[in-house]
């Protein structure tokens, strides 16, 4: 039996990912992954997938897919505002998206992003048979390794399916996130990072008390943010940074220019610069979704509050 | 050492300059490696430890840390790193875009800059910023000059570089802001090797003007 799906439209990028390479950071390897990984790991569940089996990220437009193999693959949709559609008979059909489908041989899926854009991510049942490098099956686009040769995903890649792992059940419906706060000011709720204590002391309310806005600077690599109103005088940061450690997903890093970077999966493994800020865990969906021209602002929770609401959305 | 918790599930281990380096306590948490750890990065003075965040039962990164560090304090066997030390030697053309200004700011000639530059044993502290990116200690401290203030767009791939009291080269191209030197032909990262940074953390680098 063959399975496959073939790229009919590419998105504006789409990427193969799993939970990344976190054992490849010491070869100075980002260590890369799905964006949110709950979002990956409660696809990979719900299609009895492994918790690691490779998935498509999806960013600002949807892909256009086709079964080229000789058997229905099972398919499940995770992302806020994320749509589907299916060529069946001819006809195109919208899709409830929060519970899986079976896409028959021949049969196309048409992924539809949200208006404004965001991130969303396609569970495969079986997975996305690429080869592992260093690990993992996730794209490294700064290096060009792993994932689809190394880059996102062109109209006419064709992509191997793994096996089905497990059972699943079909048309079972899951919990889906709302799309956050479209017309008003998302809010990410934010822990203490390692320099919190080292920073000028203007830094933390200015960086608190501030509304942001999403510069055109937004990828996997990190989320780029300046001040909304104009005249804002910018943070400092630590002066003359800091000596370079290891960096986490969602970390806040305060570079010279004192515009704050929110970093993504696809960041350098270690860092000169300040991070007094991390987005709490539960929060990097939202954080994933986030696209140029968005206003947000931060909001601190304790540590114990961060584990608790992690623990709470992780049941 | 000192250990500081990086929000929900992370620990970064500061380490002093009279503790284990950063390097061969990866190395030797990584050899006895807990089930629940996911991601090790050594870097200048730290170590950044990643646990799984799958499991329901959080790890407890202080006793898993703390019993990591004690166990390497006493054990009589020595850390073990990735594979033994090496010593690298790296033909450099110094026609770096930098080379006349890093002159200039030094108060040096050029000849003399590269003398310096290649004149010493660099040890590899650590990897990071790109893939297969060495952090090379062993600056001769006439060099020491801050990154640019604005990065480069585009550092051209094998370029030889230093920044701060470090030396580096860059892998591939990309954008950087560190003071160009020269260039080298050696390449430095191979995703498809086993091994695929050619400098390790504990290898010696010699640069050699060509």
């Amino acid at each position: 039996m063959l399975r496959a799906i073939e790229i009919v439209e590419a998105g504006f990028r789409t990427t193969v990912e799993d939970l990344g390479r976190p054992a490849a950071t010491r070869h100075g390897v980002p260590a890369g992954g799905a964006f949110d990984p709950r979002a990956l790991r409660a696809l990979n569940a719900a299609l009895g997938n492994d918790a690691g089996a490779a998935g498509l990220e999806i960013w600002m437009r949807g892909p256009v897919l086709v079964n080229v193999g000789t058997e229905p693959i099972a398919l499940a949709l995770a992302g806020a505002g994320f749509g589907w559609e299916l060529m069946r008979d001819g006809l195109p059909r919208a899709m409830p998206p929060d519970a899986a489908l079976s896409l028959r041989p021949r049969e196309r899926l048409a992924i539809r992003a949200p208006a404004r854009g965001g991130r969303g991510w396609l569970g495969l049942a079986g997975g996305v048979d690429v080869p592992r490098v260093l690990g993992s099956r996730s794209t490294c686009l700064a290096a060009g390794f792993g994932g689809f040769a190394g880059r996102a995903l062109r109209a006419g890649d064709r992509l191997a399916i793994g096996p089905n792992q497990g059972s699943l059940v079909l048309g079972q419906r899951r919990a889906i996130e709302a799309v956050p706060n479209l017309d008003g000011t998302m809010v990410l709720r934010v822990l203490p990072g390692p320099q919190a204590a080292a920073l000028a002391p203007k830094d933390l309310p200015m960086l608190m008390g501030a509304h942001w806005r999403v510069s055109e600077s937004c990828d996997r690599i990190g989320v780029r943010l300046e001040p909304e109103e104009p005249g804002v005088a910018p943070c400092v940061g630590v002066p003359g940074g800091i000596e370079p450690e290891g960096t986490t997903l969602g970390a806040l890093q305060l570079p010279p220019d004192g515009r704050p970077v929110l970093l993504g999966p696809d960041r350098p493994a270690t860092g000169g610069y300040a991070k007094p800020l991390l987005v709490a865990r539960v929060d990097l969906g939202r954080m994933a979704s986030l696209v140029p021209g968005d206003r947000l602002r931060f909001v601190a929770i304790s540590l114990d509050e961060a584990l608790a609401l992690l623990a709470a959305a992780s049941t | 050492m000192k250990l500081v918790r990086v929000g929900e599930l992370a620990w970064l281990v500061e380490l002093a300059p009279e503790d284990e380096t950063p390097a061969l306590f990866a190395a030797r948490l990584d050899d006895g490696r807990h089930p629940a750890v996911a991601g090790i990065t050594p870097a200048a003075c730290s170590v950044l430890v990643e646990f799984d965040g799958a499991s329901c039962e959080l790890p407890d990164g202080d006793a898993i840390l703390t019993a990591a560090w004690r166990g390497g304090a006493s054990a009589a066997r020595g850390p073990t790193l990735l594979r033994p030390a090496r010593r690298h030697h790296i033909p450099v053309f110094y026609d770096g875009a930098d080379l006349a200004e890093v002159a200039r700011r030094t108060g040096l000639s050029a000849g003399a800059v590269i003398a310096r530059h290649a004149g010493v044993l660099y040890r590899v502290a650590f990897l990071g910023f790109q893939p297969g990116f060495a952090y090379l200690r062993g600056l001769d401290p006439a060099l020491v000059l801050p990154r640019h203030a604005t990065p480069r767009t585009r550092v051209p791939a094998g370029s030889v570089a230093i920044a701060e009291k470090w030396a580096g080269i860059y892998p591939a191209r990309t954008p950087g802001g560190w003071q160009l030197l020269g260039r080298t032909e050696v390449q430095l990262f191979d995703a498809t090797s086993t091994e695929p940074a050619l400098l390790q953390a504990g290898d010696e680098v010699e640069f050699t003007p060509c």
